[in-house]
């Protein structure tokens, strides 16, 4: 490796924590393509880099920001449990998957998002979710909303199916190497009628887990390259921030918009590695 | 249950310790591997993450192992993060919640050792 690849493997790893970030898709959507396309890493070594990237964004912004004092902890730990179980077996079971059929699935998962992404934004922080002034659940907490500064206890709803998309973001994020937040967080929201902050913040503490639970097969099976890995995470941690910072200054419509047309041609260059 | 349910605290002064040492650190480690790679010339290859490759590795001087040791430590955060979580859940007497968090640490632990 030389200090130009290291140079270039950071900044792909800047632009991917920066972008992922803006959008609120995290870096694994944007890694995998990158690592495959430009860098011509086989699938199996992206996944593993991308998931390496979910650890440290994860770790990372919760140690620098306190993000997590927002999360529900508690359900956080019971989605958890679904979704590592499954992201293990999928890495278990699954680690040798044909590597066409994976390009072929991250296709769909990237036309997903970006049709996700094309909708208008999401419902605002109170959109779906049911405020009580006493808890009727174990699950139910409470968050400092940031515009009225008070604190306000919301209900948490319909826990088997959130238990089961969990499920299922822990099988995609095992299989492809995605974090799972593009299942978690419109699930949470939508569905558990959790607040988008705290739905962001949860998620944010499921994915380390997911993860983590997924990379040992990678790692002993050797689909990480080390050196590379490092300088990627070392561009994407920085862009992790850069991109936070830079949502909060630009109009949220008019750029998921943009970059659901930037998923749609990573969706393409995918599928045209499926069946090429 | 009260009215104004308290959050769950998080995993606690340690496990917030760990967690930073264990990001901050190992992007530290990260930085001075590619650094000392780039600089080496050190071929980018795949790795089997196995300790007699990593031991063989590091005695050579391969500024990649101790890259590896860097993305070994990060996998091992969130797993130490939960550990703490679980403690933490217990001191608070959660004990539901404690042992959902010892369920997580299993699965973990499980993914580990079958890998």
């Amino acid at each position: 490796m030389t200090h130009l690849d290291a140079l270039l493997l950071a900044l792909a790893g800047l632009g991917a924590g920066t972008l992922g970030s803006m959008l609120g898709i995290g870096g694994g959507l944007i890694v995998v393509p990158a690592l495959t396309n430009v860098f011509h890493f086989q699938f199996a070594e992206a996944r593993a880099t991308s998931l390496l990237v979910v650890i440290a964004t994860a770790c990372g912004v919760a140690a620098a920001t306190g993000r997590e004092r927002d999360a529900n902890l508690r359900l956080g730990i019971t989605l958890s449990i679904p979704t590592a179980l499954v992201a293990f077996l999928n890495a278990l079971l699954l680690h040798q998957t044909k590597q066409a059929v994976l390009f072929a699935l991250f296709a769909g998962i990237l036309l997903l998002v970006a049709a996700l992404m094309w909708r208008d934004d999401p419902q605002g922080e109170h959109g779906t979710v049911e405020i009580t002034d006493r808890p009727h659940g174990p699950f139910d907490a409470s968050y400092a909303d940031p515009k009225s500064g008070r604190e306000v206890v919301y209900h948490v709803k319909r826990i088997p199916f959130l238990l089961g998309i969990s499920a299922v973001a822990g099988g995609v994020s095992g299989l492809l190497g995605v974090g799972g937040g593009v299942f978690q967080v419109p699930a949470l929201n939508l569905l558990g009628g959790v607040p988008i902050r705290v739905a962001a913040a949860t998620s944010n503490f499921i994915l380390g887990f997911t993860a983590s639970a997924s990379l040992p097969k990678y790692l002993a099976e050797g689909d990480v390259r080390p050196l590379e890995s490092a300088a990627v995470i070392l561009g994407v941690l920085p862009g992790a921030f850069l991109g936070r910072a830079i949502a909060r200054r630009m109009h949220s419509t008019l750029l998921r918009r943009i970059f659901s047309g930037v998923l749609l041609f990573l969706a393409y260059s995918m599928a045209r590695k499926a069946f090429a | 249950m009260s009215a104004h349910p308290k959050r769950t605290q998080g995993e606690g002064a340690v496990g917030r310790a760990v967690n930073g040492a264990g990001v901050y650190g190992g992007a530290a480690l990260m930085l001075v591997a590619v650094l000392w790679g780039a600089s080496a010339g050190a071929p980018g290859a795949p790795m089997r993450f196995a300790p007699s490759v990593l031991r063989e590795e590091i005695a050579k001087g391969s500024p990649a192992a101790w890259a590896a040791v860097a993305c070994a430590i990060l996998v091992a955060t969130p797993f130490l993060r939960m550990g703490f979580l679980a403690a933490s859940l217990a001191a608070q007497r959660r004990t539901g919640f404690a042992l959902a968090a010892l369920a997580v640490v299993a699965i973990l632990v499980a993914a580990f050792a079958l890998a």
